[in-house]
């Protein structure tokens, strides 16, 4: 999943300008033969950069497996833009061993341009098939299907439902979570007459995306919302159209809050977290984050899912969960003969019960392997989220189908959340699908 | 001292050698494979390419996103060049003339240029942003109904960057003139003073046509910076958005090549923008003539 905290825009400059200064000495360092230690070392680049709440387990990892095994990791922070840094370094010769990242945009193309290697046989080789939720197994394939090549190892699993604040809904007289997109809009006129913002978004970026998405497959059944999703067709499908309309239909009855077609995802975690407005969708990374903010907001929220229409394919509120979180992709280099067991190594130490216990406590992820982690899910919202499978429907999570046209796609939904009429954003949506 | 004759020998010119080489290898080669990458269908350095000749071509031409690219770069230039050289000669003349504090004000004029764009990025959107400075200030002053997100909105998210431009341009090229009207002798602007010239003639009749050639150099650099440098400013804060209201050409070539994976496409904007940077220098020429150059 593409867990965004900044504007892509900004984090891409970052990137050439960071990434040029701290790159050059690490990647320059890939590939090259074992020198630093006894047991050699491996070259990583991870999307668990400092900062982000999993990081720290994942220190504890890569320190015990250097402890252990003798083997050094040259780590590299991968960036927003950690697809183009990986992409620049194979294209120079100089690839990891191993990149710790979501499958989105175009990591997705990876396999296919031999970036990196299928990962079936390792899930076999080493162990971990029995383990794995088959699930999560099938979300990393290709096509995510049973059967398509496994594109890597799926890992950081993650829900993402409907935050909602009920000490401002209380506030403002509404007395239950709204489950209809009508009760959504009668909560909408009274919070703002109480002066509060309703569901805070990021329209100009991929929390926008996602929220656009959820509302939009309202009508349609998952086939076919993958099917326009990934090849087009969003104006000639009516039920997509009739989606498209509930969500301008809201827009226009004032559920997100004012101007969030300029707002990005730290807009809408500091609108949230500082309680000016009382809902936002956010996923499971956030919530020991949310914990963190001060703001004690952890212990106002009651999460859910986004109210439906009548005459929707859903039955409940709808929220996203799936495994196309950070997971391993190892690369052709990784694959050599005299890398492999050192990847193995590594790979299998993040699958250890206890580990992955370490990451559902510090990350609230949901756990990729089966167990019982109920000891590890201290965290109050991880705990609520494990419990919400009887109260939502899971909606098609977008990343995997639209694949590169990510970006094309949230320009036309920052005008869906401005004034865009929904045959502008289907024609749109179309265009930016088929390139 | 050599003479003319000596430093034109064959021998000499030798010496020039590794700076052609340089210009030929970083210069002429990455022009010559602009119109090579224009007739493939490649998606990137990962992956082979295949010759396609001229159907990128068809392709960019037939797409409503070049269009508008088209149409939002003609706009950019035709607005921000014809402001941004005017104001900045009258805020260099002005310069020229020493003010109380003109060391202090070429500081700030200058400021802007020394701002790396991504810090200027980050300045901007921070003002421009729903909850930033000019919302707040609008909120402030009662006018609530001008509240809008300035760079998400179709009707604003262009004027907004050409805004930018103009506030990055117009400081910095002022100093430069000020800087070229400071070699011109005094004796000649004192004349025509002593003349009866008022500041503004002076400043048009006088001033102006004497540093033509420069303005027309300022004008040439701008325009070229304007038209084939707006990616780095659209990237931080529009990603060419809403829809295409703020795609430029250049915009559009980094946004084809580096996210949607069609460096043949990109290649043929980028060739469409250099003929239309070489068409615009030529226009710049045309207009901005000096007086010898008419005489010949």
């Amino acid at each position: 999943m593409d867990h965004r905290s900044l504007p892509r825009a900004v984090r891409a400059v970052a990137a050439f300008a960071i990434g040029a200064l701290v790159l050059a000495p690490t990647l320059t360092a890939c590939g090259s033969d074992d020198a630093e230690s006894g047991g050699g070392s491996i070259d990583v680049v991870t999307r668990w950069t400092s900062g982000n709440s999993a990081a720290a387990a994942q220190k504890r990892v890569f320190d015990a497996f250097t402890a252990e095994t003798g083997i050094t990791i040259n780590v590299t922070e991968g960036l927003e833009t950690i697809d183009d840094q990986v992409e620049n370094a194979v294209a120079a010769g100089k690839s990891p061993d191993l990149v710790i990242v979501n499958l989105f945009d175009k990591t997705l193309g990876w396999l296919d341009a031999g970036v990196t290697v299928p990962a079936d046989d390792y899930v076999k080789d080493w162990g971990l098939a029995d383990r794995m939720k088959p699930d999560a197994l099938d979300e990393w394939r290709v096509g995510g299907v049973a059967g398509g090549e496994l594109q890597g190892l799926p890992f950081s699993g993650f829900s993402w439902p409907l935050w909602y604040n009920t000490e401002l809904l209380t506030k403002a007289g509404v007395t239950e979570i709204p489950k209809t997109t009508d009760d959504l809009l009668a909560a909408a006129r009274k919070l703002r007459a109480a002066g509060i913002g309703p569901v805070a978004v990021g329209g100009n970026d991929w929390t926008g995306q996602k929220l656009f998405y959820q509302v939009a497959q309202s009508f349609t059944d998952a086939a076919t919302m993958q099917k326009v999703m990934k090849e087009g067709g969003y104006c000639a499908t009516p039920s997509v159209v009739q989606g498209i309309e509930l969500f301008t239909t809201l827009r226009d009855g004032g559920v997100f809050v004012d101007n969030a077609a300029g707002l990005i995802a730290d807009d809408m975690y500091a609108s949230y977290y500082s309680g000016q407005s009382a809902i936002m969708s956010a996923g499971s990374w956030a919530y020991t984050e949310s914990a963190a903010s001060g703001t004690g907001i952890e212990k106002k929220t009651t999460l859910g899912g986004f109210p439906v229409p009548s005459g929707s394919t859903f039955q409940k509120p709808t929220a996203y969960q799936g495994f196309t979180g950070v997971g391993f992709m190892i690369t052709k280099q990784g694959a050599e003969p005299d890398h492999i067991d050192k990847v193995r190594q590594l790979v299998t130490k993040f699958y250890a019960e206890a580990t992955v216990g370490d990451f559902v406590k510090d990350a609230s992820i949901l756990p990729p392997v089966t167990g019982d982690f109920a000891a590890s899910a201290t965290d109050p919202l991880l705990a609520q989220s494990l419990k919400l499978d009887a109260a939502v429907d899971y909606a098609v999570v977008p990343d995997v189908w639209i694949g590169s046209a990510s970006d094309p796609i949230i320009q036309v939904l920052t005008g869906a959340y401005g004034k865009s009429t929904p045959q502008q954003i289907c024609a749109g949506l179309d265009t930016a699908t088929k390139g | 001292m050599a003479s003319t004759s000596s430093l034109r020998s064959p021998r000499v010119l030798w010496l020039t050698a590794p700076s052609l080489l340089w210009f030929a290898v970083f210069s002429v080669g990455p022009l010559a494979a602009m119109f090579v990458i224009a007739t493939l269908r490649w998606k990137g350095l990962l992956y082979e390419p295949s010759y396609i000749g001229t159907e990128n071509i068809g392709k960019v031409f037939a797409d409503p996103t070049f269009h508008a690219a088209v149409r939002n770069s003609a706009i950019q230039v035709a607005i921000a060049i014809p402001l941004m050289i005017p104001l900045a000669f009258m805020l260099g003349y002005h310069l020229n003339t020493r003010p109380r504090g003109y060391r202090l004000l070429s500081v700030l004029y200058f400021s802007p240029g020394l701002i790396s764009i991504s810090i200027t990025g980050m300045i901007f959107y921070g003002v421009l942003s729903p909850n930033g400075g000019v919302n707040g200030l609008l909120r402030t002053v009662g006018l609530d109904s001008w509240v809008t997100p300035w760079l998400a909105d179709p009707a604003t998210a262009l004027p907004s960057l050409i805004a930018i431009d103009l506030w990055r341009g117009v400081g910095w090229t002022a100093v430069l003139f000020a800087a070229r009207l400071a070699s011109l002798p005094a004796e000649v602007i004192e004349a025509a003073e002593i003349d009866g010239a008022g500041r503004v003639r002076t400043m048009w009749q006088v001033a102006f046509p004497m540093v033509k050639d420069y303005v027309r150099t300022l004008t040439m650099l701008q325009f070229l910076w304007t038209l084939f440098t707006s990616a780095a400013l659209i990237l931080l804060l529009t990603k060419g958005g809403p829809g295409t209201s703020s795609t430029t050409l250049s915009y559009l070539v980094y946004a084809k090549a580096f996210s949607q994976r069609d460096l043949g496409y990109s290649q043929v904007v980028g060739v469409v923008l250099l003929l239309l940077g070489i068409a615009g220098m030529l226009l710049i020429r045309a207009l901005l003539r000096g007086h010898e150059e008419h005489a010949r």
